[in-house]
């Protein structure tokens, strides 16, 4: 959430000063130079007419991401369809001075293809072919705006597929996932994106390429390949990564345990890592949860369960039977009412459905929702649990949880009304509040979704400004003029946003 | 960098840091054939910055140092006055285990660290050759990694956040201590392999990992090292419980006490079920056991493998598709043979790792040295000459590394280490 990104008038530093200001929201000034009509014609010329989109009823679906609290439509966004015509357009913005942002599937949570200052968004929606698959040696080549689930679909003919499976999979793409390092479910075990990432092919905002990685992993030098993972879309364009597949395990197990409520299933969480055991996926839900996907999806979840506990594991199948008894001891330990293990695969992909869907299901309690990403360390997560409570009752605000426990990582989900501006605010101030809780407890206030515009604020709560200066250096490393992405995870002066207006529209673009 | 020397005052202390006059102290930290003028061996993060701070002013190269295992790795240094050792940074900070995280300073080793997170059945799955003398700094510093990289990755994979001190003198923390964090660049990437050049690591934070609770050794004897990778890949070494899988030639073997022309070791892990199934597969690709009372000596073996064999030794390192792994090594053979050279070679068979050590005439194995690293590149990799015999080093450049990324890396060491202080020369494009 926003926290109070836009909170304070005083800490606008634009010039002009900005248009407006909508309760606690204010409208970015024009201060950005325009696309000129001959540029978009010269972008037309290289990508074709097609996929190059300038009208304005056009481009409004691309004034957010998934983070619908902050809006701010391009001028104009190109579709480049290959790298040659990435390194064209990319050369020609370059060459009119502009700023731009990329943008893969807009399902980020953190405003992070938020066109700030940025008139140009360039799309990799057309840059979708998988350039090689090597079963061998277990390596894809895949351009940026291959979807995630479309490389694991490209190799479980073979046994192998691609471990970072963010809920929003099948929608979001690699070039997204690289950007902001995304993790899902599965990463307790396997690791996020940058385990899984060996090289990366970069458009620098000069249009210069360069391969950073390749397609083994001991390449001589500084890991730039890593630096430029989960760099937010700042060093430049991705146009391709070479990504780890790995094998798929001999056998799955998948176990459901349903408890009174969250303390009991924590208890739970935390019983089974001391137990030296490491599931594959170890992810909770809450109240507000079970039931709403109880009532979008029936699964099948008693309807008094306070939490349910999904726990997977995976391996050999001799050794799977010893821990799918031992995780069952210990959540009846921690009291839970019931524990079952997913009877055969469609039962087991039901399951997931559910939980990956979670988050559409709890959109339906309410117009609006924001899902929060914070870290806390894995034994305090019923301490953050308590105080996302406390804010939600404080604040009058109806918070779901839905997240990945076996890794510490909350996410809680706001529900709203945008076009109640108080809520609104309530949200902010909500969201805001459990970060800081988050890192109190020596956690973090992103491990998945990125600061994007989002969390700019809560920078500081973790790094001095020793730190952030050298993060902000090593950007002008990549981008000089600091030309892709701008405004984006380091507070700069001038980086006000262009925020819902009251009673406008809700846009999304669909996932 | 001036041409300042380190006068007599300052070869006593250094910013207040009193240096280690032991006779023969400097000697230890040789690093690509040259030797500090000065070692000392700060007590505190704030001690290591005042002797960059005065490092600095006075126009001094520094390297910090863990134990010296790995200083040898890299060209010659343009310049090297002070040796900053991390040997009273030997804290363990922090183990929390219900976290499966802890952090550590970096002079701690991870042989150190690995007993103390023992105590609590975990680990951190690392085994690079010596680890009894590789502390946390040199690791990272490194990125050393051995067999175990097969099933668990490098350094990268576990380093969650990052303390150091940079050419300005300035504390720089990275990353964070929790599982999962995106929050800022993932500065702590860039330590890993970074050899000293960025600063001096002073503590660590990783993630740590259950141990398995059973372990078993496999050995299997083949005609060549090459036949040996192409077993390793038969295995199939990705399904299962194998740990790791390392080829090894005859003078490798010679070192275990293997007679042979090569043979693949193969450590498997899991638990005691999966250990027991494993074995089953592996006996039918006739491997055989290895005795428990053997076991733990011959993995410490093939964990040492990587290191020179003697002084004279040209090592060099490269990582290719493992598939293309074995025909590449019977080229490497068979040229060596035709130029009357001798290398043996010890693999890390399914993650297409080989380090050849070239013995031989100084003349022809430096021509050797480049066409192996040419044919290396065109099969995709990189060879990095870990160990350059003195009379070589004129003619063998350790890294080979060329291209637009280095520009880059050269931007990245400016935004660390303005001024070139720590270790110059060392790193890749002259870095
Ligand atoms: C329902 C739902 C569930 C989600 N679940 C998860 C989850 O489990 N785990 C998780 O980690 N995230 C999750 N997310 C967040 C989001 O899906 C991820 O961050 C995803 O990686 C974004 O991919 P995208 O293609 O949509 O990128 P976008 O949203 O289009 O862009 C994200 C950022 O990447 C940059 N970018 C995009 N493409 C490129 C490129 N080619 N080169 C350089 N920069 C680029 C953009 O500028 C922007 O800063 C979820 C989102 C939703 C809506």
């Amino acid at each position: 959430m926003g926290g109070n990104l836009y909170a304070n008038p005083a800490d606008c530093n634009c010039a002009p000063p900005c248009r407006a200001v909508i309760g606690e929201r204010r409208l970015r000034p024009v201060s950005s130079p325009r696309v000129s009509p001959e540029l978009i014609d010269e972008l037309r010329a290289i990508v074709g007419a097609a996929a190059v989109v300038a009208d304005e009823a056009s481009t409004r679906v691309y004034e957010c991401d998934g983070f619908t609290l902050a809006r701010s439509a391009p001028d104009v966004v190109v579709l480049p369809g290959s790298r040659d015509e990435m390194v064209a357009v990319v050369r020609k913005v370059a060459a009119s001075g502009l700023c731009f942002v990329p943008r893969g599937a807009g399902t980020g949570l953190s405003g992070g293809c938020l066109p700030l200052d940025a008139p140009v968004m360039i799309g990799t929606s057309r840059m979708r072919a998988i350039r090689s698959v090597d079963f061998e040696n277990r390596r894809v080549v895949a351009e940026a705006g291959v979807v995630n689930l479309h490389v694991t679909r490209a190799a479980a003919a073979h046994g192998l597929f691609y471990a970072p499976d963010p809920s929003s999979q099948s929608a979001c793409t690699i070039g997204g996932n690289v950007a902001e390092n995304s993790g899902g479910p599965h990463t307790l075990k396997y690791g996020v994106t940058t385990n899984h990432v060996l090289g990366l092919e970069l458009v620098l905002p000069d249009g210069e390429v360069v391969e950073l990685g390749g397609e083994v992993d001991d390449v001589p030098g500084y890991d730039l390949r890593g630096l430029a993972i989960g760099a937010e879309g700042t060093f430049g364009i991705v146009t391709a990564a070479t990504l780890r597949l790995v094998r798929t395990p001999q056998a799955v197990r998948t176990l459901l345990g349903m408890f009174r409520d969250v303390d009991d299933a924590c208890r739970a969480v935390s019983a089974i890592i001391a137990a030296g055991i490491l599931p594959a996926a170890l992810e909770l839900m809450d109240r507000m949860i079970v039931e709403a996907v109880e009532a979008a999806y029936g699964f099948g979840f008693p309807p008094d369960a306070g939490a349910v506990l999904i726990v997977e594991l995976d391996g050999l199948e001799v050794g799977l039977g010893e821990q799918v008894d031992a995780v069952r001891a210990i959540c009846q330990t921690a009291r839970a009412s019931e524990v079952r293990v997913a009877r055969d695969e469609a039962e087991r992909a039901a399951l997931w459905k559910s939980r990956k869907r979670a988050f559409g299901a709890v959109g339906r309690l309410a117009p609006n929702y924001c899902t929060q990403d914070g870290v806390v360390p894995r034994g305090s997560v019923p301490e953050i649990l308590r105080r996302i409570a406390a804010a939600a009752e404080r604040y009058r605000l109806r918070i779901a949880n839905v997240f990945h426990a076996g890794d510490g990582n909350i996410h809680p989900i706001m529900l709203f009304d945008e076009r109640d501006a108080d809520e609104v605010s309530r949200v902010l101030a909500a969201g805001k509040e459990i970060l800081e809780a988050c890192v109190e407890l020596g956690g973090s206030v992103t491990g998945e979704h990125g600061i994007g515009v989002e969390k700019i604020e809560q920078m500081p709560l973790l790094f001095s400004p020793v730190d952030l200066r050298v993060m902000s250096e090593l950007r002008l490393v990549f981008d000089a003029q600091r030309r892709c992405n701008p405004g984006k995870i380091f507070p700069t002066p001038g980086a006000c946003v262009e925020t819902v207006k009251v009673g406008m529209p809700r846009r999304q673009v669909p996932l | 960098m001036s041409d300042a020397q380190v006068s007599g005052d300052t070869a006593r202390s250094i910013g207040g840091v009193a240096a280690d006059g032991a006779p023969g102290a400097a000697w230890r930290y040789a690093a690509g054939g040259a030797v500090p003028a000065m070692v000392v061996r700060p007590r505190t993060t704030a001690e290591v910055a005042s002797v960059i701070a005065a490092a600095r002013a006075d126009g001094l190269a520094v390297i910090g140092a863990g134990k010296g295992a790995r200083l040898g790795i890299g060209n010659r240094p343009r310049r090297y006055d002070i040796a900053v050792t991390t040997d009273h940074l030997d804290a363990i900070e922090r183990h929390v285990a219900e976290d499966l995280t802890v952090t550590v300073q970096a002079g701690v080793t991870l042989e150190q660290l690995n007993e103390e997170l023992g105590r609590s059945g975990q680990w951190l799955p690392l085994d690079p050759a010596v680890g009894g003398e590789t502390t946390i700094g040199g690791l990272i510093a490194a990125d050393a990694c051995g067999p175990l990289r097969h099933s668990h990755g490098k350094v990268r994979d576990f380093l969650l956040g990052i303390e150091l001190v940079n050419g300005s003198a300035e504390v720089v923390r990275g990353g964070g201590r929790v599982v999962k964090n995106v929050a800022g660049y993932d500065v702590p990437k860039l330590l890993c392999g970074s050899f000293g050049t960025l600063g001096v690591i002073t503590s660590a934070t990783f993630k740590t990992r259950p141990r398995p609770a059973a372990e078993a050794l496999y050995l299997g004897r083949c005609a060549g090292v090459a036949a040996a990778v192409q077993l390793a890949l038969a295995i199939d070494c990705s399904a299962g419980a194998v740990a790791f899988a390392d080829a090894l030639s005859e003078g490798a073997c010679e070192a275990i006490g293997i007679d042979g022309a090569a043979a693949l070791v193969v450590g498997v892990a899991g638990s005691q079920a999966e250990v027991d199934a494993e074995s089953e597969r592996l006996r039918g690709h006739a491997l055989a056991p290895c005795e428990a009372a053997r076991a733990a000596s011959i993995a410490m073996a093939v964990r040492n493998s990587a290191l020179p064999m003697n002084d004279d030794a040209l090592v060099g390192r490269f990582a290719v598709l493992p598939a293309r792994l074995p025909a590449l090594l019977a080229r490497v053979e068979a040229e060596a043979v035709g130029r009357g050279l001798v290398v043996e070679t010890a693999a890390h068979a399914a993650a297409g790792v080989a380090r050849c050590q070239i013995a031989g005439d100084g003349e022809r194995a430096a021509l050797f040295a480049e066409w192996l690293r040419m044919t290396v590149r065109v099969e995709g990799g990189w060879v990095v000459y870990e160990a350059i015999p003195d009379g070589l080093r004129a003619r063998v450049e350790a890294w080979g590394m060329s291209g637009a990324a280095v520009r880059l890396m050269r931007g990245v060491k400016r935004v660390f280490d303005p001024d070139g202080i720590f270790s110059p020369g060392r790193f890749v494009g002259g870095i």
